[in-house]
């Protein structure tokens, strides 16, 4: 079971009216993309921040960490942004000069990394609000609301329920192979991993199988209704 | 309501699943289908509820042989529907009332009948209070009851189950049973198959002993369980209520609340004699 969809499910908001918390998170992102205000985009982190730890209940470390990952992406994708090179010094703030031309961080570029660093933070806040307080089967109601086309509803409802299967699928190989040594060094680490793919390519085919027999048990006539 | 007539059913690779088979569900309300694995419990289900084709023999359904045009199909499986041995293959959203409703919806229900048909079942069958529940938070237990509560709601009259206590603890096993009894109260026919002789031998009226896609014996619970010769061919074993008859030479009792009753008087007669 995927981590962040147990908090999302057991929180002090879960079972609170899901387009309240889907309009605050969706004007949040809205300002965050139109703005460039630093100040804005820190002040909707902040707010963020304190709805999921003190209205929502879920712990401030464990918030913390599910910014890890994104935060490797977005500090690499700064540092690109914020570094540029140019044959002379001119406006660098500061800069070193490397086989004849000038690698340095500019006024603008200082700012333009600034807001951008701020404004995904904002996003990620806000997209974090959503996915740790609004449960999937809410996050379905705000789509019908908002008229989402109705197969994008169907195949959003079932990918979500055919993850968790894949996943657990997925966990239980793993702790068999973990079980029987199948991690002890490099080499069988790898033989593992292409046991656990093969393995779980066949499974998923098979379990089509079944899954096709239980939906003509069920009457299926092409239409999920959400 | 349903007989098979000679159903013989061969796979495309050639092995024979069922031969000849001839059941009658008018024998018994609760009907047992029981065997070692591999012996074509499953086969024979899917012959039944119309999914796999029988190679020879046909299925007859009040009365009349099944079709396998889709119109014909449709209507026939809104009558009889199957709950399959493993909750995850059946269950389609994580949304325990939106998977109660599939096939509801599926048939054309209005909306307030299916609010209505589902919200029945899910107290019938004891889940209602998880209903908000994403599936994948369910222990099996309850998720079996979700596969179970989606064919309550449509109201069928013959409901199949195959093994439905496979896995389950033993309070679940007499929640199951109780839902089995209530549905055989209502008229409905139910068929089971199972590898637990003492829930098949407890519940069941009529019994099938089926062996490597043939019927080696049927007759009333205590009739097939008797023939101990039989079931060991079989891979099966006696219920232990048959054992301590056959062993211990006390009555056959079908329920052991019977057997205590009828050991207490027992015992209340010879502390009775001890008297002075």
């Amino acid at each position: 079971m995927l981590q962040i969809d147990i908090y999302a499910n057991s929180n002090r908001l879960s079972t609170r009216n899901p387009y309240i918390k889907g309009l605050w998170a969706g004007a949040g992102l809205l300002i965050a993309i139109m703005t460039s205000n630093v100040y804005v985009h820190m002040a909707i982190t902040v707010l963020a921040a304190l709805a999921v730890v003190l209205m929502a209940g879920i712990k401030f470390t464990a918030y913390l960490k599910l910014f890890r990952i994104p935060a490797s992406f977005l500090l690499l994708s700064i540092a690109t942004i914020l570094v540029s090179v140019s044959p002379a010094r001119g406006d660098f703030l500061v800069s070193v000069k490397l086989l004849g031309f000038y690698f340095g961080i500019s006024d603008g570029s200082l700012n333009m990394a600034m807001m951008l660093l701020t404004r995904s933070l904002a996003c990620l806040s806000a997209t974090y609000f959503i996915s740790l307080t609004i449960p999937l089967n809410q996050i379905i109601l705000i789509l019908k609301k908002i008229r989402t086309p109705r197969s994008v509803i169907e195949m959003t409802v079932l990918m979500y329920r055919f993850i968790s299967v894949f996943i657990e699928e997925f966990s239980d190989m793993q702790n068999a192979l973990e079980m029987k040594s199948g991690y002890r060094n490099f080499k069988t680490s790898y033989r593992s991993v292409s046991i656990l793919a093969g393995t779980l390519f066949l499974r998923v085919m098979n379990s089509y199988k079944d899954w096709k027999t239980a939906l003509e048990v069920k009457n299926y006539n092409g239409n999920f209704y959400v | 309501m349903i007989k098979t007539n000679d159903l013989f059913y061969e796979y495309k690779d050639g092995t024979i699943a069922l031969k000849d088979i001839n059941i009658d569900l008018n024998k018994g309300s609760i009907t047992g289908i029981i065997g070692g694995n591999g012996a074509g419990k499953s086969t024979l289900f899917l012959n039944l509820m119309g999914i796999l084709r029988p190679t020879a023999g046909s299925i007859e359904f009040k009365n009349e042989n099944i079709k396998y045009s889709k119109s014909y199909l449709n209507e026939y499986r809104q009558k009889i529907s199957l709950v399959f041995q493993d909750p995850d293959k059946q269950i389609f959203y994580s949304n325990v009332f939106d998977d109660v409703a599939f096939a509801l919806r599926n048939i054309g229900y209005s909306e307030d009948e299916v609010k209505k048909k589902v919200n029945d079942s899910l107290k019938e069958t004891g889940i209602y209070e998880i209903k908000e529940r994403p599936v994948h938070f369910l222990s099996y237990g309850q998720k079996k009851r979700v596969a179970i509560a989606g064919v309550i709601a449509m109201d069928c009259d013959v409901i199949l189950l195959d093994e439905p206590t496979a896995g389950l603890d033993p309070v679940m096993t007499h929640g199951i049973a109780g839902i089995i009894r209530k549905l055989a109260a209502q008229g409905k026919k139910i068929v089971i198959s199972s590898h637990d002789m003492n829930f098949i031998y407890d519940i069941c009226n009529y019994v099938y002993i089926l062996k490597k896609g043939e019927i080696v014996k049927q007759g009333t619970g205590e009739e097939v369980f008797l023939d101990e010769p039989v079931l060991k061919e079989c891979g099966l074993e006696q219920p232990w209520l048959v054992k301590i008859h056959k062993k211990l030479g006390i009555p056959l009792f079908k329920k052991e609340e019977h057997l205590y009753k009828y050991w207490s008087e027992e015992n209340a007669d010879s502390s009775d004699r001890n008297q002075p």
